[in-house]
């Protein structure tokens, strides 16, 4: 399958980059680690006409600990979070997430920042322009039809990324950036839910580094990852939870995150009340499954029906909270 | 077996060392001055008929130096099988309609893939579609959409019947009658692929002599030849296919593919070499995979679990063509009946189109899917008579020297050592039932055992199976091996080198093989039908032998000796008495050459199983013997499942075979490993899905093979049947297609074991094994 | 179809030094074996997916399918063809022969030098960490079980050469 031609852009420093985004208004593609982007292309899915590399860029590299916050820059690959001590013994379900992405080659090219945002997927999405062109095309590539659930109105592609669900658990934020201008904003809330365009930042604007605050004592966390094989493959389902016990061992404090259920990670709101005063022993899961089971929609657009998946939510959450409280 | 050097020992095989060192040449690799990209149109549509095609516009563009579309073909049909009774029912470019969706229209040859694609872009057919099915049992109804007309010998009122297979013996109903138990089940086997790691490669080049050589990722060369020259209208001298590394191919590269056809067709027009190499995704969307099965098993037993009588019935989807649809129905009655006693059976197999892709053989050829179908009933059957699997196989294993109902013996048939040994080294009976007492106690994770029983055959005259090797000596007594055999990673070279050095009795270093080019070598039929240890090698001994007596004819005139007093050691030729009385090989090689006036030495041999045999077996009429081969195992898994998830782990397989002896224990313990791993794909996680006819998971991410940490840790045990010497031919089994069915029959029934839960229905995905799980707890709460 | 200007770059694979001219567009893989000829890695899926592309950037076993070659720039790439030293082959090479973990040797290069890259960085691995390292190199012969057995006499041999 060959990649489209583009024109190619390799910036320095990350001003540079910026007033590149700013220029073409958008219209230059960022290429972090190229795992997803360079797949995208080859299917033909997406043929921009300039590519903009941050390979070059090192400031955006680096994991930092200073003022209880861990500051990871966007373009740090993979294998550098998982041989990172600060990770391991803090961010716990950081470090699972980053063993559950793929398989180990991909770890060695992919970054944080281009993990978080990735573009959402389905099988029907995911083909070749042969493929594709054997049926009219589906709402996210820009036509009227759902492939997964005929005469469907909204896009049930599936939000895939292993680290954004177990970053959102351990409650972090990202630093967003475009020329003259940054914010900070929580992880969670540059998803749109949109699966035709998953993500709400501007098109000008770079995601730069992500900010994690230090959990306090008595935090764990964790996040397991349901997948068909136990590697290379995308998650079917997965669960970051992030759990702070009391002096008495007692649960305070809860973030239950759902990951590959639709097309932005869900924060379980209820699951804080539920679980409170609990123990790993005592805590309703068969309650909690109630309210999982009900919240989510899925449809059978990845490797297993839609009907089994939900059925494993409170399985998967179950095993994440225990760990977590562990 | 005492005194061998080379036979029965791990070789480490010859082309490891290009291998490893990536310089292995596959089709791929192959790169000549000026070769074009080739690309093929393929029919968007299940079932449509061409209106019009056109090119012009492809034809124009600049880079493009040619298109070919039917106009250009001679529209010589082809098939996987071409008899009589089953003609060759396949264009290799689509004349005026298309009957599967990837059906090849028009094929374009440009000077890169950036034009080739664009040249595609720009052909305009025209389309008028026509109704279309999908489903095997949906297709045979009277009504559903013709695809072609249904077989003249079929009498019933079924549409699309593509081939039939009846045979019978003894008296059914009357058996059913007299049994204590009868049983009846219906299983349905999915479509899987081979997902060799090599794509679909060719390259074609049709040079100004006149001459069409072609590089081709394929299973024998000698069959790819004769089919492209008849469809091409090429006489065979003239078209050499050479030899390349293949990449693997496990069965989906042995018919003509639509894509060789057309880079020769290609070539033929514009003189250039032209390169057709498939994407992946082409790879799952295009080629031939393996053929889906609908097995109807009825089975009726004595009250110690004898098997009585058998009546069976496949439905084979066989796609838009023939393809080995009608093979697979013919063998499947062959693998219910070679590993037990069936006194009565009646079979029929129907072997249906639909607009599907083609379908062909994948290792195995239907054997784990009737294998699956008959050890999950026969472990059904026993738990219904209170009989533990071990002893109600025991009771209707074949012994040795029983007489087949197709006029075959087994010969030397370890089965029931097999089923013995492999159940004392897993320690199966205490094992057995751990997933029932399990399921008293209150854990989720629970374990399994079960045994699955196989028997294949190699070497058989289904397909005109001869083999010619030819052994040249050299001036300095090296030795040159010539041979049409294809290496696809068993290890062919490598063997036959064993046999060779062994019976001349030189080092392996010393034997270069020449093999696999039409021109260059000796006619093979190729890597498939499981045989070429047995028939190439065995034509390898001889032409071995043949060389090995005209030096030994020369050693005793020179030497003047009588030849029987004559031994061989490290290439020299002594007197048994007295062995300073000597010459080397070199001296043998130049007194022979100097006695015949310049003839070199030359050793020819042939081989074919049942030479008195008239003709090969009939796949309508199932009349006529197989072969003299008949291989057999008794496979052990044990699982591990979750039940919260419905995973499935295979933990462990061990593997009881009677092979006849290992040749090259190393290469046969790589068979092994490698079937169990198909064996577990293909029946928990392999599924190539298809909705309308065309494949919705055409990719290594979704279409789920094993990868390293699936790993199963495996285990061997060597029954030993037959044995190797230098006097006559030897008999050997095979171990390139059988335990893929073992191990899938294996893992179904220790899921049963662990779980209770028994699936009819391949893969046994989670979501599968999950529903089974909660029907079981339905009903216990009810 | 607009085409874009190709860029002159220098790539350092196996120890030397080649100047290119190449578009953008073109994999790292596709410059290898097209316009070096390196053709010892391959092509399975070119999705990312199934490893035989595998080459090692700067020790660190990667996918050629999904790099670009004009990042490659600057860095050390080692196919295949760069493990053996003359005559001699690497030691992970010898154990691949010798326990028969290459049938048709197509995933062959690409699980080598994966398993190398594994082997310079973790001298003593386990099975586990070995299945692991390799999870992401399909096979379709072996089963995997004589490659693990390679790769763990690979590290024995490679120790006791030291």
């Amino acid at each position: 399958m060959k990649i489209p031609y583009f024109d190619f852009r390799a910036p320095s420093t990350l001003e540079e980059a910026l007033s590149i985004m700013d220029d073409y208004k958008g219209g230059a593609r960022v290429l972090a680690g190229g795992t997803d982007l360079i797949p995208i292309m080859k299917y033909g899915l997406d043929a921009p006409d300039t590519i903009m590399s941050l390979k070059k860029i090192t400031d955006l590299r680096g994991i930092k600990l200073e003022n209880k916050e861990i500051n990871i820059g966007a373009m740090t690959p993979l294998a550098d979070l998982l041989s990172s001590h600060i990770i391991k013994e803090n961010l716990r379900a950081l470090h699972q997430a980053v063993e559950a992405v793929a398989a180990p080659p991909i770890w060695n090219v992919a970054t944080i920042g281009g993990n978080i945002c990735q573009n959402s997927r389905c099988f029907y999405y995911n083909q070749s322009k042969t493929w594709r062109i054997e049926r009219p095309p589906c709402l996210k590539a820009g036509g009227n039809a759902c492939h997964a659930v005929p005469k469907g109105k909204k896009c049930f592609s599936v939000y895939s990324g292993d680290l954004a669900p177990a970053l959102i658990a351990l409650k972090s934020s990202v630093f967003v950036e475009r020329k003259g201008r940054s914010r900070i904003l929580s992880l969670q809330n540059i998803f749109s839910g949109n699966g035709t365009a998953p993500f709400t930042l501007e098109k000008e604007e770079l995601l730069t580094s992500i900010i994690v605050p230090l959990p306090d004592k008595g935090t764990g966390s964790s996040y397991v990852k349901m997948r068909f094989r136990p590697s290379v493959d995308y998650p079917l389902l997965s669960v970051a939870a992030s759990v702070s016990l009391d002096g008495s061992k007692k649960i305070k404090e809860t973030t239950l995150v759902l990951g590959a259920v639709g097309p932005a990670p869900v924060v379980v709101a209820a699951a804080g009340k539920l679980l409170r005063g609990g123990t790993k022993d005592t805590v309703d899961f068969d309650a909690l499954g109630e309210i999982l089971r009900k919240g989510t929609q899925m449809v059978d657009n990845l490797a297993l029906p839609g009907s089994y998946r939900r059925k494993m939510i409170p399985v998967i959450a179950k095993k994440a909270i225990r760990a977590a409280i562990e | 077996m005492d005194n061998l050097l080379y036979v029965g020992k791990s070789i480490p095989r010859k082309d490891g060392p290009a291998k490893a060192t990536g310089r292995a040449e596959y089709t791929v690799d192959i790169s000549l001055p000026g070769t074009l990209t080739g690309k093929v149109l393929r029919s968007p549509y299940p079932h449509a008929r061409i209106l019009s095609i056109d090119t012009s516009k492809a034809q124009r563009l600049y880079g493009v130096k040619a298109v070919v579309t039917a106009a250009d073909s001679l529209k010589i049909k082809h098939g996987f099988v071409e008899t009589p009774r089953y003609p060759a029912d396949q264009y290799p470019i689509a004349v005026d309609r298309v009957r599967h969706v990837g059906e090849e229209i028009v094929g374009v040859a440009a000077v890169d893939e950036y034009t080739a694609d664009e040249a595609l872009s720009l052909i305009e057919i025209e389309y008028e579609e026509l109704p279309a099915v999908f489903d095997v049992e949906e297709a045979m109804k009277p009504g559903a959409p013709e695809i072609h007309p249904s077989h003249e010998m079929v009498n019933e009122p079924y549409r699309n019947i593509g081939g039939k297979t009846e045979t019978s013996w003894g008296d059914v109903e009357e058996a059913f009658a007299q049994a204590s138990l009868v049983r009846e089940d219906k299983f349905y086997c999915q479509m899987r692929t081979h997902a060799y790691m090599e794509p679909q490669a060719t390259v074609a080049y049709f040079d100004y002599s006149g001459k069409l050589n072609v590089w081709t990722s394929s299973m024998g060369v000698f069959l790819k030849r004769a089919k492209l020259a008849r469809t091409l209208g090429l006489p065979f001298g003239s078209v050499r296919v050479l030899k390349t590394y293949v990449g693997g191919a496990f069965g989906g590269k042995i018919d003509l593919f639509n894509h060789e056809y057309i880079a020769a067709l290609l070539s033929m027009k514009c003189h250039q070499p032209v390169k057709i190499v498939y994407s992946r995704e082409e790879v799952f969307k295009g080629s031939r995979h393996a053929q889906p099965l609908i097995v109807e098993l009825k089975t009726g037993v004595a009250k110690d679990g004898t098997i009585m009588a058998q009546k069976i019935r496949t439905i084979n989807d066989s796609g838009a063509y023939r393809g080995s649809g009608v093979v697979v129905i013919f063998l499947a009655w062959g693998f219910a009946m070679a590993p037990y006693r069936v006194p009565n059976m009646q079979y029929e197999g129907y072997s249906v189109y639909t607009n599907n892709l083609v379908h062909c053989p994948q290792r195995g050829h239907g054997a784990p899917k009737m294998r699956l179908a008959a050890e999950s009933q026969l472990d059904m059957i026993a738990e219904e008579l209170g009989i533990d699997p071990v002893e109600i196989r025991l009771k209707n294993a074949r012994r040795p020297g029983e007489p087949l109902p197709n006029g075959d013996s087994v010969k030397n048939f370890g089965l029931i050592e097999c089923i013995n040994e492999v159940a004392k080294k897993t320690d199966f009976r205490n094992k057995y039932g751990a997933g029932k007492r399990e399921r008293e106690k209150d854990s989720k994770i629970k374990h399994g055992i079960g045994m699955g029983v196989t028997s294949y055959f190699g070497g058989s005259l289904v397909y005109p199976n001869s083999s010619s090797v030819i052994v040249k000596l050299n001036d300095d007594a090296s030795v040159s091996l010539i041979t049409g055999a294809v290496d696809l990673g068993q290890g062919a070279e490598t063997v036959l080198s064993q046999i060779v050095a062994e019976e001349l009795g030189v080092p392996i270093e010393d034997v270069q093989v020449n093999a696999a080019d039409t021109e260059t070598t000796t006619v093979d039929i190729g890597s498939w039908i499981s045989g070429l240890t047995w028939v190439t090698g065995n034509a390898a001994k001889k032409a071995a032998a043949h060389a090995m007596k005209k030096l030994l004819d020369c050693a005793a005139e020179k030497l003047n000796e009588d030849v029987n007093d004559l031994a061989v050691r490290n290439k020299e030729i002594f007197v048994k008495h007295s062995p300073d009385k000597k010459i080397t090989y070199a001296q043998a090689v130049a007194a022979s050459i100097a006695k015949n006036k310049g003839d070199s030495v030359i050793g020819e041999g042939h081989f074919r199983t049942m030479k008195e045999e008239p003709t090969h077996p009939s796949l309508a009429t199932a009349k006529g013997r197989w072969t003299e081969n008949y291989s057999c195992y008794a496979q052990v898994a044990e699982v591990e499942v979750d039940t919260e998830t419905g995973v499935v782990k295979v933990l462990k397989a061990t593997t009881a075979h009677d092979c006849g002896f290992p040749f090259n224990p190393m290469l046969v313990e790589g068979q092994i490993d490698g079937q169990v791993s198909m064996g577990q794909g293909q029946i928990l996680s392999e599924e190539l899905r298809i909705e309308k006819g065309c494949i919705i998971n055409p990719s290594f991410l979704e279409y789920k093979i094993p990868c390293a940490l699936d790993m199963v840790d495996t285990a061997y045990i060597d029954v030993i049947t037959e044995k190797y010497s230098r006097d006559h031919h030897f008999n050997i089994k095979e171990v390139g297609e059988g335990y893929v069915s073992g191990t899938v029959a294996a893992v179904a029934n220790a899921v049963y074991d662990a779980t209770g839960v028994r699936l009819k229905q391949t893969p046994f995905s989670p979501d599968r094994v999950l529903d089974g799980l909660e029907q079981i707890q339905k009903k216990i709460g009810k | 179809m607009k085409k874009s200007q190709k860029q002159l770059i220098s790539l350092k694979i196996n120890g030397q030094e080649y100047e290119l001219a190449i578009h953008p567009n073109r994999t790292l893989l596709e410059v290898l074996r097209e316009d070096l000829t390196l053709t010892g890695t391959k092509e399975g899926c070119d999705d990312g997916v199934c490893g035989t592309c595998t080459v090692l950037l700067n020790g660190a076993p990667i996918r050629s399918c999904l790099y670009l070659a004009i990042e490659a720039q600057g860095k050390e790439v080692t196919t295949i063809e760069g493990l053996a030293e003359g005559e001699r082959l690497h030691p992970i090479q010898q154990a691949f022969i010798e326990h028969g973990a290459i049938q048709c040797g197509y995933c062959s290069p690409g699980m080598i030098l994966t398993a190398k890259a594994l082997l310079d960085k973790n001298p003593t691995p386990t099975e586990q960490d070995i299945k692991l390292a390799i999870a992401g190199n399909f096979c379709r012969c072996t089963g995997y079980n004589k490659i693990v057995t390679a790769i763990k006499a690979g590290c024995q041999s490679a120790e006791g050469g030291q």
